[in-house]
């Protein structure tokens, strides 16, 4: 009988929030980690402009408005950081930042192997341009 | 200690009711949790088929839970699909074990959110955002190319930390955020009986309710609206409140049934109140204005400004630590 109502929007945006949190709770990718708490931001804003909608009243879009604008900060600093970290120890992985941690925590430690790297992909060769080099009988052929 | 006897049989009940008003919500948020969970990067793991389909199943029952309308409206549908692809992109953005993958689906779930924000009448705030994230997202594509692609194989992506223990807080969290929608918005039963018990308080003979309800049964003289009265309406030993009983025995005298459909109306309207409207129950609701932009710009200019100027000094400060963060070498302090 109606379109979707604010109820619905306050929905995904729950959902959303939801998402980025265990996101960031969870992965190690430091870049990763700032894309879940965007998704979160976003969610936030979601919500505002639904109330806004709701209430017929501009506020909600401006907080919006805001939180964009906080929202390019914290990206700015963010990737500053990741950079930054990043130098110190040549890793993404927010894991090698433990010694952080409060002095009677035990560090988590890794138990299962990574996987073996993939072998290096096979490049075809090229010959290099000028004149053509001189032909051996075992070279014929290149694949 | 007297209902010491009960406890274990009012237990049940109270679970069996919780579930029966609640399944709406548990249902999805359990289905997304065992798929978030399934699908985050591990060392070893296998994605199969049953993943996608509890996946679908998922989203279709979130859906169910979205679903109040009849009728399919241009924006209704528009809603959905927006919200859909904003979901999906939200769910692969946190279990992409590849950040190029991960930033990619970001972009998808900006988008959609971007189109969430066009139905919620907001288009300048949609061209911002797109503008500020398409930005954010070429940047990080850039950091991903530049940091990631370097280490190869990494523990950063192929594992998570808790996984389970992290995905279990996320979706308690998820579970009681929409437990409380449900319960604060879920107003269609109350609705539907408001409309019964109006009508009631408006009836003069017994013909017309036996026309609306159909000819009474011997013995048997229920309305047949009143077992959900009765639902939110429990009988009590105070006879005043038992509104459904009250009905049902009144429906031979149309005029006391009258004054008891309206005392059942306020009794309701109480009820509405105390379930927890966010704004009053008005026919019209207000409308944000046209010109979005300009009306926009001129709350911005006027009723904000003092925020705007602090936001301009956030702007800047951030700008000049990113460059003091980023220009320091090592061993030089500036």
């Amino acid at each position: 009988m109606s379109p979707p109502a604010l109820e619905n929007y306050l929905i995904v945006g729950a959902i959303l929030f939801a998402l980025g949190l265990v996101g960031f709770i969870t992965r190690r990718n430091m870049i990763i980690l700032f894309l879940c708490a965007e998704m979160m931001v976003l969610a936030v804003a979601v919500n505002l402009t639904a109330f806004a909608r709701y209430h017929g009243n501009l506020g909600g879009q401006v907080l919006t408005l805001f939180i964009l604008t906080v929202a390019a900060c914290e990206a700015a600093i963010a990737l500053v950081l990741v950079l930054m970290l990043y130098r110190k120890k040549h890793t993404l992985d927010v894991s090698v930042w433990q010694e952080l941690r409060e002095p009677d925590q035990e560090p988590i430690e890794d138990e299962e192997p990574l996987p073996p790297e993939p072998p290096p992909p096979t490049w075809p060769h090229l010959p290099p341009s000028g004149p053509e080099p001189e032909h051996e009988l075992e070279e014929t052929s290149h694949v | 200690m007297v209902f010491a006897q009960q406890t274990d049989v009012s237990r049940s009940a109270a679970l069996l009711a919780f579930w029966r008003e609640y399944w709406v919500v548990l249902l999805p948020t359990a289905l997304g949790f065992l798929v978030v969970y399934a699908l985050l990067p591990r060392v070893r793991q296998s994605k199969q088929a049953w993943l996608t389909l509890a996946g679908a199943l998922a989203l279709i029952a979130a859906g169910m839970l979205l679903v109040h309308s009849t009728g399919i409206w241009q924006e209704t549908l528009l809603f959905y699909s927006f919200s859909a692809i904003a979901i999906v992109g939200g769910v692969l953005l946190v279990t992409q074990s590849n950040p190029v993958y991960a930033a990619l689906s970001f972009a998808l779930v900006v988008l959609a959110t971007c189109g969430l924000f066009l139905l919620n009448g907001a288009p300048f705030l949609s061209a911002a955002t797109i503008i500020v994230y398409a930005g954010a997202i070429v940047v990080t594509f850039l950091f991903v190319i530049m940091l990631s692609q370097q280490s190869g194989v990494d523990n950063a992506d192929l594992r998570s930390r808790e996984p389970l223990l992290a995905t279990i807080a996320g979706f308690v969290l998820l579970a009681s955020l929409l437990g409380v929608l449900h319960r604060t918005f879920d107003q269609r039963e109350l609705d539907v009986l408001a409309q019964q018990l109006d009508w009631l308080a408006q009836v003069r003979t017994v013909d017309e309710i036996n026309k609306r309800y159909g000819e009474p049964e011997i013995g048997k003289m229920r309305l047949p609206f009143t077992e959900k009265l009765r639902k939110y309406f429990p009988e009590t030993s105070d006879e005043d409140k038992n509104f459904a009983t009250r009905l049902d025995h009144k429906r031979g005298r149309p005029a006391e049934l009258r004054e008891e459909a309206k005392k059942a109306h306020a009794a309701l309207d109480e009820l509405r109140v105390a379930y927890g409207t966010v704004a009053p129950h008005t026919d019209k609701p207000p409308k944000l204005k046209a010109e979005n932009v300009a009306w926009l710009g001129q709350a911005l200019f006027t009723t904000y400004l003092v925020p705007v100027e602090l936001a301009a000094v956030l702007l800047l400060v951030a700008t000049i630590g990113a460059i003091a963060i980023a220009g320091r070498r090592e061993g030089t302090l500036r």
